[in-house]
């Protein structure tokens, strides 16, 4: 048992045996029934307005197609970059505390709090169910060092009022903890639930080969989490880099004090609905998609997330 | 092998997608150009507006109104009072703050050729401007025959200027906030000043504060309306628009002297970085706030609700005038608007209401802020002054300011106050002066202004 | 006796685990205590003091109150968006997670490029196209013009792949097969029973995601009585004076305290679903599930 479920490094593809016959999934058409449906879906709600919003990055308001006319134009625009920028520096915050924090937070509710783990869970949760406006009225209470509740952190960290705290060059940190306090929860409880699912043989293996929780996590748990972690990597870069709620709170927070163009995803929303230039926004977006995609290939090659079976 | 084989074929498959259709995009490039930015805002709003038709009318027909919380009680009251036209009332945030719903979904309508509310309260009258640019033009003109001229005629002078494009009106304001000077009097007697009449007096009051009584202040730069509230009234140049050209010049003496005295104030505190509306104002100058420049509604929300400063004891005395200026002059800082989608079955109900909202009584005297319709706006002030809340008659203040509004700063599709507290307040607070960020300021106007498709000039 | 490194090493993980806990957890007790406060106090007072009875009892009545109890009206339209979108999602995502899991078809990994792609297109671009597809059908307005696309759910199909590539092992599903069993009955007998943990998974993630949308409902719908509620939080962050304060007027009795109470009431379904969901998330599933 404990041979076939041996670990194997990232990546690394299993020897295929020659599968006998009626082992293995049978190349077929019963897969298009599981699908059908999500399908019509996705095609109706997905790839069709995917579509049409890259026809209209390649269009201009009349119609007429413009190649990449747009595209060139939006990296004129004297607040493209800043927002990448923006963006770029929020990122490699972001990336790294969700990740780390997650799985470190995740394993010790398998492991040491694993009694409190369903409270813990609850706890970890709650800011989640907060999304949009519900946590607008938090984040104006919580970031002003006059009202908040962790006033003596931030009088500590030597902010005296709400503009210091929201002063330019802190908003990608701002942003990231914001962001983190909200999306942390649902992907603790992903993780959680993935390392239900790994057959606790595997564990008491380890701990009798006398492991470490530490030196279990990493050889034993960690690896075979690699597509969650995989999952959680793309879509963190991808909902990164298309920043928009957070800026846009404590930009209704402070009554304007952050621009409402601090992000590319925020920039195109002011094309399409402040400008009227929906081909400018889907221009925009399409730059996002191209980043997140780029991630995504990279991940799921690294990882082998479309590897179909174990 | 046979792995990495299958393996390897779905990365060059999409390389090469990818390859193909980029040069696919790039091959297209002949057919035609880009959006100018905001592509139609070339043209001039007149043109496409002054020859107005109607769409087919129908008398009877129901009518949408969109309010905001504060307008629904007299939308309703209206409603009450007139069983005859049918109104389907939606309640919206009232485009406040920057929402920018009502452009949203104006879009999305124009672009699905129906869905327009009939009349629409927005609480920012900027809203005129995109509503009329030519590729959205979603309003119809008012003045040519919707609205007598005698009623037009009797909007305080400048209140119908946000609404003016190409020599026609598309919307009544609903209320003005004329800016004044709001002061303390039980403060003031009590620390023996007088009352300053002209700018150069507030500065020097300003510095007798700083020394005499510390922690006491007399104005705020941080609000994100500081623009409008100290530049306006020093007729400072830096909101000019005529059709579709932007014009800014934040170097000319009406602005420099302007900076100036403020960042007298700022250096001595007597004028505060922070907005009237922030919390840690509250807590730190409820008690020590010895004057504010402000809007005609800055005694009843600020005073009177956000600081709780007893009864009797605020007034407000007429605006502040430069000493060697001909005529007084002041801003004004916020005031809604009701418009009427060109759209409409049924522009004489529409019209109606919007006409009954904004001029009519009975519902202006339960309206909380200060009437644009001068005939509506007398009535108001005689019912304030029941309410026993200032000290001394403010009716004299209030009209008058109304008559002072300067016409030279303009109404635009960019927002004035996101610039300033969106650029210039982080700096001013991290201990710039107003005077050094000058440039800064004329910039981020003019970047705004050409983003939105404006000729800067 | 324990090693001291032990026991420091101990407090260290203590006061990490504290530290996350106070993280995530002071923000919402905050939230809870505002509406016990009035306006002022929640400036003035202790931030995490209780305020009182009776000032509970008063914001309670203003949010009742509220354009005649509209914020209920915003939350029931919330439960039937989000229920209705939940059940079409999980009827659609978990098969199709199965088949991209334990089937092979032409166009499989196509699919699932697909689904990746459109779930990391940003939903700014998407807003038009959808809203010119519901007006097409003349749906705009309706409820469907919300439920039918929060029913597609690419993120839930993710998971479900995940689950079942990485939790169900390949011999049960080919004793399965081997004996005789379609591939309909595989999934339905075997591979489904075994995926309660997913499915509580996806149903969760698709209730929250639905019932925190903002941005769909507020294109596709015209009318306040038809939003759901974060639709309507963001109206009401627009008659609170804190946040415009050109709001109101004295009569609109609306305030922080009543906002906090409001955003209490419009989280506590999410964390009633939480709770109910979290129960399926059992350990050791599959312990003795293969027998070879």
């Amino acid at each position: 048992m404990a041979l076939s479920l041996k670990v194997r490094r990232a990546g690394a593809p299993a020897t295929p045996a020659r599968p006998p016959a009626g082992d293995g999934p049978r190349r077929g058409r019963a897969g298009y029934a599981f699908v059908s449906a999500y399908f019509a879906l996705l095609l109706l709600f997905g790839v069709a307005p995917t579509l049409y919003a890259v026809w209209l990055a390649i269009t201009n308001s009349n119609g007429q197609l413009v190649g990449l006319g747009n595209f060139a134009q939006v990296l004129g625009d004297y607040r493209f970059f800043p927002a990448f920028a923006n963006v770029a520096l929020y990122l490699v915050i972001w990336l790294v505390v969700l990740v780390v924090a997650v799985i470190v937070l995740a394993l010790m509710l398998h492991g040491r709090l694993r009694r409190a783990s369903s409270v813990s869970r609850f706890v970890f949760y709650l800011p989640g169910a907060l999304a949009g406006a519900a946590s607008a009225l938090v984040w104006m209470f919580m970031l002003d060092p006059s009202v908040s509740p962790v006033a003596w952190l931030l009088h500590g960290l030597g902010y005296s009022t709400f503009a210091d705290v929201i002063a330019p060059q802190r908003l990608p940190a701002v942003f990231a903890i914001m962001a983190f306090w909200t999306g942390a929860g649902g992907w603790i409880v992903v993780m959680y639930g993935a390392l239900n699912n790994i057959p606790d043989e595997l564990l008491e293996a380890a701990r009798i080969d006398g492991a470490s929780a530490l030196r279990t996590a990493w050889h034993v748990q960690i690896p075979l989490l690699r597509k969650w972690i995989a999952y959680m990597l793309i879509l963190a870069f991808a909902t990164g880099t298309q920043l928009f709620v957070e800026p846009q709170l404590v930009g209704a927070a402070s009554l304007g004090e952050v621009s409402d163009s601090w992000s590319p995803n925020q920039l195109a929303y002011q094309y399409a609905f402040h400008a009227n230039n929906f081909n400018d926004a889907s221009a925009v977006s399409i730059y996002l998609l191209i980043l997140g995609l780029a991630a995504a290939a990279l991940v799921v090659f690294r990882s082998g997330l479309f590897e179909a079976g174990q | 092998m046979q792995y990495t084989r299958k393996h390897r074929r779905p990365a060059v498959r999409w390389a090469a997608a990818a390859a193909i259709a980029s040069l696919a995009a790039a091959g297209l490039a002949a057919c035609g150009s880009p959006n100018a930015v905001n592509s139609q805002a070339g043209t001039s709003p007149s043109a496409a507006s002054s020859a107005f038709h109607a769409v087919k009318q129908d008398t009877s027909a129901p009518i949408t109104v969109w309010v905001d919380s504060t307008r629904l009680p007299g939308v309703k009251a209206y409603q009450q009072s007139h069983p005859g036209v049918k109104l389907n009332i939606v309640t919206y945030n009232g485009d406040a703050n920057g929402s920018n719903y009502l452009q949203t979904k104006v879009e999305l309508f124009n672009r699905a050729g129906s869905g327009w509310p009939d009349v629409v309260f927005s609480e920012e009258y900027n809203d005129a401007a995109w509503s009329v640019e030519p590729g959205i033009d979603w309003v119809a003109p008012l003045n040519q025959g919707l609205v007598p001229q005698s009623t037009l005629a009797n909007f305080a002078p400048n209140a119908l200027a946000p609404c003016t494009s190409g020599g026609n009106v598309y919307c009544l304001r609903n209320d003005i906030g004329q800016n004044m000077l709001w002061y303390n009097s039980a403060l003031m007697k009590k620390f023996g000043y007088q009352v300053p009449t002209t700018w150069e007096q507030y500065q020097a009051l300003g510095a007798e504060v700083a020394k005499q009584h510390p922690g006491y202040i007399t104005g705020s730069v941080g609000d994100p309306w500081t623009p409008e509230v100290y530049f306006w009234a020093s007729q400072c140049p830096a909101n000019q628009i005529s059709g579709n050209t932007v014009s800014v010049n934040t170097g000319s003496p009406d602005c420099t002297k302007m900076a100036k005295l403020l960042d007298a104030g700022v250096a001595n505190k007597s004028l505060t970085t922070q907005s009237a509306f922030a919390d840690s104002f509250v807590k730190q100058y409820a008690a020590k706030t010895l004057m504010l420049i402000g809007p005609s509604w800055y005694g009843q929300y600020v005073f009177n609700a956000a600081l709780h400063v007893p009864a009797g004891q605020v007034a407000a005395a007429a605006p502040l005038s430069w000493s060697d200026q001909p005529t007084a002059s002041t801003g004004d800082v916020g005031g809604g608007i009701w418009m009427v989608s060109k759209n409409s079955a049924n522009l004489k109900a529409a019209v109606a209401l919007a006409q009954y909202m904004s001029t009519d009584n009975a519902y202006q005297l339960t309206a909380p802020t200060y009437p644009a319709y001068q005939p509506a706006a007398t009535a108001w002030l005689a019912a304030q002054a029941k309410q026993h809340y200032f000290a001394g008659d403010v009716t004299g203040v209030f009209t008058k300011a109304a008559t002072e509004i300067w016409g030279g700063w303009g109404s635009g599709r960019y927002s004035q106050e996101n610039i300033w507290a969106a650029t210039m307040v982080p700096q001013i607070t991290s201990g710039k002066t107003i005077s050094s960020l000058l440039g800064t300021w004329q910039t981020a106007i003019e970047n705004q202004a050409r983003s939105f498709g404006y000729t800067v000039g | 006796m324990i090693a001291p490194s032990r026991v420091m090493a101990r407090v260290a993980w203590l006061i990490v685990i504290a530290a996350f806990f106070i993280f995530f957890a002071l923000p919402v007790i905050w939230l809870l205590l505002a509406p016990t406060k009035t306006d002022a106090q929640l400036v003035t007072g202790g931030p995490l003091a209780f305020g009182s009875w009776h000032d509970l009892r008063l914001a309670w009545d203003h949010v009742a109150a509220f354009d005649s109890g509209i914020i209920f009206t915003w939350l029931g339209n919330s439960a039937v968006y989000s229920f209705s979108a939940l059940a079409i999602t999980l009827v659609t995502a978990i098969p199709a997670g199965y088949g991209l899991a334990l089937t092979e078809f032409i166009g499989r990994k196509t699919l699932l490029t697909i689904t990746l792609i459109v779930m990391l297109m940003p939903s700014a671009a998407l807003v038009l196209p959808l809203f010119l597809e519901m007006n097409a059908v003349h749906e705009v307005g309706s409820v469907w013009s919300v439920i039918l696309p929060f029913s597609l759910f690419p993120f839930g199909v993710y998971l479900a792949y995940i689950y079942f590539t990485s939790s169900i092992p390949k011999d049960l599903l080919a004793a399965a097969r081997l004996d005789g069993c379609s591939e309909a009955g595989v999934f339905w007998h075997v591979a489904l029973p075994l995926a309660r943990p997913v499915v509580a998974l996806v149903g969760f993630f698709s209730f929250v995601g639905n019932w925190n949308n903002f941005f769909l409902p507020l294109v596709m719908l015209p009318s306040d009585q038809a939003a759901p509620i974060q639709v309507g939080l963001n109206n009401l962050l627009a008659s609170t004076p804190a946040f415009n304060p050109v709001a109101g007027g004295a009569d609109l009795n609306f305030n922080r305290p009543e906002l906090a109470l409001t955003t209490l009431l419009a989280i506590a379904p999410i964390l009633v679903v939480f709770l109910f969901s979290q129960r399926a998330l059992v350990s050791g599933m599959l312990a003795g599930a293969t027998k070879e």
